[in-house]
């Protein structure tokens, strides 16, 4: 689909309207449906009505800026005024919200049309539900989308709208991002409201954005954070991109992989960005402070759920419900204070380099997503998981494509605070990587 | 770490599992107690934290 500049150009100057737009994303989408499985609820009144409005509005020159009359599709854990939230869930755990999480309260005061919400994996925990099964990659349906916003992630590639909101505990945004093609971004931890939002894990998760590009993130990111955020364009030359060797050399980085980050670090130095290894203390240990936290979290959670109907959710999800119970006291503050050594970590490494500069995800999109108790699993997150344990600004971009022609991604982290800046940088590096 | 030490952990925590829930729940609790060892091993003195949300 067209991206959100060139839809409201055209809604502005005689184009398609937003009728004509948000009926074309309903057909194509509810087409592409059996293929994608991308959907948990196609909301063709309600958003028949929102573009009506939203014509209306423009044509009148009530004007609610970029986002009005725009197809957005929204996880399927955001609550939206009564539509069913499905959580990628059994229905014994559906909800029925009477009122619109934030995220979706913010999209609707600026004119967004919201079309669809999107599949996810159970709870966004790692595992599809069998009764809902997983979502598949536009660019190859017998492969997973990855997750766990793996329904807006394909809607984005499949180019049934111009953005979708995901949310992001160790990478839930950005390797669904990188696996099929896009942008997605996790903001500074607290950046977005995750106000009528299921949580997975308090102090780990984020909401943001996925786009088929950074400007369109961009400006999905300044909605949600209730705050625009405008583009200083970055200059190269002088940038200062750190990369961990542990990343990048990482077993579970494909040859492919390896040769395409190699690629755009070189188009990248050859104009004029600083490429400086750099070393994250302990960079072995974060995947496991970060289950130590997100385990435990999440199983106070969905105590209530498990207690409830324990043989209703898939066996993957239980199983790390039941771990989570057993996670001592003291390891969970273990891994609270290496948090901490984390963040004074990455403190002083942004004192030297502007961002940080890592693969995605090490490999193309599996054909299942890897069950997060297993080796593969914490090797998905390798890259991601750090900016969430530390609450850090990250964003994944696409970086060329492995030899079966499946999308790889590139990884930016940035200073906590700092997306304005990192989406800046973001969009130089996608620029020399065009 | 076998089925007994995860049924009487679980009992510990207030957490009913049948033997055949704790048998499956042991791969991921014995990862769980690798990971926690990691961090032990760092001797960590810092005070744990958030992280903290944008101003």
């Amino acid at each position: 689909m067209t991206g959100i500049a060139a839809l409201a150009r055209g809604y502005r100057t005689g184009g398609p309207s937003p009728l004509d737009v948000v009926a074309a994303a309903l057909a194509r989408i509810a087409a592409d449906e059996p293929r994608l499985n991308a959907v948990s609820t196609l909301l063709h009144v309600s958003a028949m009505a929102e573009a009506a409005r939203a014509a209306r509005e423009l044509a009148a020159g009530q004007d609610r800026g970029p986002l009005h009359g725009i197809p957005v599709a929204v996880k399927d854990l955001f609550a939206v005024a009564g539509v069913p939230t499905k959580f990628g869930a059994d229905p014994v755990f559906h909800g029925n919200p009477q009122t619109d999480s934030a995220v979706v309260a913010r999209l609707r005061a600026v004119g967004a049309v919201i079309v669809a919400t999107s599949q996810m994996l159970e709870f966004a925990y790692g595992a599809a539900h069998p009764s809902v099964g997983q979502t598949n990659n536009p660019h190859d349906p017998a492969r997973t989308s990855g997750g766990s916003s793996g329904g807006s992630a394909a809607l984005v590639a499949a180019g049934h709208v111009p953005v979708a909101v995901g949310s992001d505990t160790g990478g839930s945004i950005r390797i669904p991002a990188a696996y099929c093609g896009i942008v997605g971004m996790k903001p500074s931890f607290g950046q977005v409201s995750l106000a009528g939002a299921l949580p997975l894990s308090w102090t780990l998760d984020h909401a943001g954005p996925l786009a088929s590009n950074v400007a369109d993130a961009r400006t999905l990111l300044g909605v949600l954070s209730g705050a625009a955020l405008p583009a200083h364009p970055a200059k190269l030359a002088g940038l200062r991109l750190g990369v961990i060797a542990a990343h990048r050399d990482d077993d579970s980085v494909t040859p492919d992989m390896r040769r395409q980050f190699d690629a755009a670090c070189a188009r990248l130095e050859a104009r004029g960005a600083r490429l400086i290894d750099v070393a994250l203390p302990h960079v072995e240990q974060i995947s496991a402070a970060l289950m130590l936290i997100l385990l435990p979290e999440a199983t106070a959670i969905h105590a209530r759920r498990l207690a409830r109907a324990p043989e209703r959710m898939a066996e993957a999800t239980r199983l790390q419900l039941d771990a989570g119970a057993l996670v001592p006291a003291a390891a969970q503050v273990r891994a609270r204070q290496f948090r901490t050594r984390l963040c004074a970590a990455f403190a002083a490494i942004f004192t030297d380099v502007d961002a940080l500069l890592s693969p995605t995800v090490g490999f193309e999109a599996p054909h299942e997503d890897p069950p997060i108790e297993q080796d593969g699993g914490s090797s998905e997150m390798l890259c991601t998981a750090p900016a969430n344990l530390a609450g850090l600004p990250a964003i994944s971009l696409p970086c060329g494509t492995s030899a079966s022609g499946l999308p790889l991604g590139l990884h930016l982290t940035g200073p906590a605070g700092a997306d304005a800046r990192l989406l800046d940088i973001a969009e130089a590096v996608e620029a020399a990587l065009r | 770490m076998n089925l007994e030490t995860v049924l009487a952990m679980a009992a510990a925590a207030g957490v009913t599992l049948s033997n055949a829930r704790a048998e499956a729940a042991l791969p991921l609790v014995l990862a769980m107690q690798r990971a926690d060892a990691q961090l032990r091993a760092l001797e960590l003195t810092e005070p744990p934290s958030g992280p903290d949300p944008v101003p």
